[in-house]
């Protein structure tokens, strides 16, 4: 089967017309992905990208489309990148729930089976809501695997260029060396969650995941860090646990925190509150209140604790 | 009657009305009432909620309509739509110039409107005295930098205020619930609010709820504290609660002072399901006789009758082989026999 010039033609002429839409869905879902991976406490950025309308027509050329409009699939595109390569498989569960899959595909896998050289990661094509037949692929890759991809077209699937093996097998070595990279990342990543000085980095990500669905602020994230340290040891529950009864507290509380937040959006008499350990910080004193109060450090200040317990409304005691 | 959430309250407009001293025998000064809602300020509002709310958090008592009342009715009137919020306010302040006498001093009246828990119309009833204050400016003069102090004599509600009470009602399935916070006069409500300004009265009989303490703090100590000398401290320190010369008891206050920190918020959260309100009018008529005298009943059927008075004489120890040892210091008067 050849591809139609006539085809070609009318896709390109529909894709001129419809193309902002992509770009708009494309960043909204990039949006989505974003706010939903850093409610379950995944670090990653999301971009998105439209074809350009040269490359779309490129593309049917090349691949020889006969019906371009509907084998163009990567109209709009998104990229995920993460920090730790095991997070890959979460952010596939994340969209898996998020969206209509029709397409998912390991790509090193891939690559390996087909005998090339390479290391991605997962490609998934995703139904986007409110375009007719609109699809979208998301790439969902490491820092590494990014590096890597960009290298590996410019170089290895240039067209019409052929590796001899010598330059092949300094690929393959290059490849490797990637895939060490993200090893030792994750290595150290998880040398860095055991360390009991970072114990409580795990609470920030349990209370984010209640605070993003009521905020969209930006966070400092070395003040949670620091706050938590400091009111992590006085909660006097392991964090894991601690994360269940978080949750707990959120869905209870739902409306209320909701209120709260809508009320001093732009109000920022408390700093705290406009913090992920807000959370944290109202669930103590909903469920301890007076432990709480005994036990705030002394490296945090007192008048925050009252402005939240008020907030809260909340008898701290006199 | 459940307890009002502080965090719930959320303030939308309010009216300020001045209200002047009242002398009912000298020159009656003339009432000027706002004619218009003050100027909406979010950041004005959220203050409100959470001075309303700290109020509510220290002091709140459920309170109810008198027979023939007429402020409760005109207030659900407004809940339910039927007079704007000027309107109400003008009545309010009018009967609060009116009513009030001549030892009282004069401040500002304050009705908010707002809604409490995201859905029920409410109002809030604001009593407050102005302050005086200092504020600091920094300026050029002469081309050096200084501080302009200017007296302020028209404060009120500072983040220090704790001179003002409020009551707020709310309209929650088609009924009336109110509550009142005084924590100006820290020994109960102040009777001319509640009864002759709002002609509310409160909604729970203090002898009830004071005996409800008694018993739910004694079952407490009893099921929840396993040291025998923690247990004999802890009804020392109901007894002295009950004893103290103040008519308001505060149940976060009480265990902050009395208990270990560990047992605070298990004694809260035993006396909340048990019903016990956080914050109570004491009175403590019905049950004198059992808080005059304090009981130490043993395994063996050993009773040891004390005198709250001389309680200090007794000391209780938990001893190694986890007995418990009560040793009495003082002269003996006599010894008698008893029959069972």
């Amino acid at each position: 089967m050849t591809a139609s010039a006539e085809a070609i033609r009318q896709a390109r002429n529909r894709f001129s017309e419809e193309r902002d839409a992509y770009e708009a869905a494309g960043e909204g879902i990039a949006a989505e992905i974003a706010l939903a991976s850093r409610r379950h406490g995944i670090t990653c950025r999301a971009t998105s990208r439209a074809k350009s309308v040269a490359s779309f027509v490129g593309k049917c050329w090349r691949k020889g489309y006969e019906a371009p409009w509907e084998q163009v699939t990567d109209k709009v595109g998104v990229r995920v990148i993460c920090d730790v390569a095991t997070d890959i498989e979460l952010l596939a569960a994340l969209i898996h729930e998020k969206y209509q899959v029709t397409a998912d595909e390991d790509k090193t896998q891939a690559l390996v089976d087909a005998d090339k050289v390479g290391y991605a990661g997962r490609h998934l094509q995703v139904v986007i809501p409110g375009i007719v037949g609109g699809e979208c692929e998301i790439q969902v890759r490491t820092a590494a695997m990014d590096l890597w991809s960009d290298m590996s077209h410019r170089l290895v699937y240039k067209p019409n260029v052929d590796i001899d093996k010598a330059t092949r097998r300094a690929l393959v070595r290059l490849q490797t060396l990637t895939e060490i990279f993200d090893e030792e990342v994750s290595r150290a990543m998880k040398q860095i969650a055991s360390d009991p000085a970072n114990l409580y980095v795990d609470l920030i990500g349990f209370a984010s995941e209640i605070f993003y669905r009521h905020n969209e602020s930006e966070i400092d994230s070395q003040l949670s860090k620091f706050v938590l340290g400091e009111i992590g040891p006085t909660i006097g529950i392991p964090p894991a646990e601690y994360g269940t009864q978080l949750e707990a507290f959120g869905a209870r509380f739902e409306s209320k925190l909701s209120s709260i937040f809508q009320r001093y959006q732009g109000n920022f008499e408390s700093i705290l509150l406009h913090q992920p350990e807000s959370i944290i910080i109202f669930e103590r004193i909903e469920n301890a209140t007076l432990s709480i109060e005994a036990t705030w450090p002394e490296s945090l200040p007192r008048n925050e604790l009252q402005m939240l317990a008020n907030i809260w409304g909340a008898n701290l005691g006199d | 009657m459940a307890q009002i959430d502080g965090g719930a309250i959320e303030i939308r407009e309010w009216v300020i009305h001045d209200i002047p001293q009242n002398f009912r025998h000298g020159d009656r000064e003339e009432l000027q009432l706002s004619e218009a809602i003050s100027p909406s300020d979010p950041e004005v509002a959220r203050f409100f909620e959470q001075k309303i709310s700290e109020s509510f958090s220290k002091s709140c008592h459920p309170i109810l309509a008198k027979d023939d009342a007429e402020v409760p009715d005109d207030i659900e009137d407004h809940l339910r739509g039927n007079v704007d919020l000027l309107q109400l306010s003008v009545s309010l302040a009018q009967r609060l110039y009116g009513s009030q006498t001549a030892a009282m001093s004069a401040g500002l009246l304050v009705a908010m409107k707002g809604q409490y828990r995201d859905s029920e119309p409410m109002l809030a009833v604001l009593k407050l005295e102005k302050e005086k204050g200092a504020r600091a400016e920094q300026e050029e003069r002469d081309g050096k930098s200084t501080y302009t102090v200017q007296y302020l004599k028209d404060l009120f509600l500072t983040n220090r205020t704790r001179v003002f009470k409020v009551g707020i009602f709310t309209l929650a399935d088609g009924a009336l619930s109110a509550w009142i916070t005084d924590p100006q006069s820290r020994g109960g409500v102040a009777q001319f609010f509640l009864e002759n300004f709002l002609q509310c009265q409160l909604a729970r009989d203090p002898r009830a709820t004071t005996e409800a303490f008694h018993a739910s703090a004694e079952a407490f100590i009893n099921t929840e504290v396993p040291d025998p000398a923690l247990r004999a401290r802890y009804e020392n320190a109901i007894l002295t609660e009950l004893h103290r010369n103040t008519t308001e008891v505060n149940l976060p206050d009480f265990a902050k002072g009395n208990l270990e920190v560990n047992d605070r918020d298990r004694f809260r959260t035993f006396m909340r399901e048990r019903g016990v309100d956080e914050v109570f009018v004491k009175d403590t008529s019905d049950i004198k006789s059992k808080i005059n005298r304090i009981q130490y009943e043993f395994q063996a059927g050993v009773k040891v009758n004390v005198p709250t008075e001389s309680r200090d004489t007794v000391n209780i120890t938990e001893l190694e082989n986890g007995l418990t040892e009560l040793r009495v210091e003082d002269s003996l008067n006599k010894v008698r026999s008893r029959g069972a």
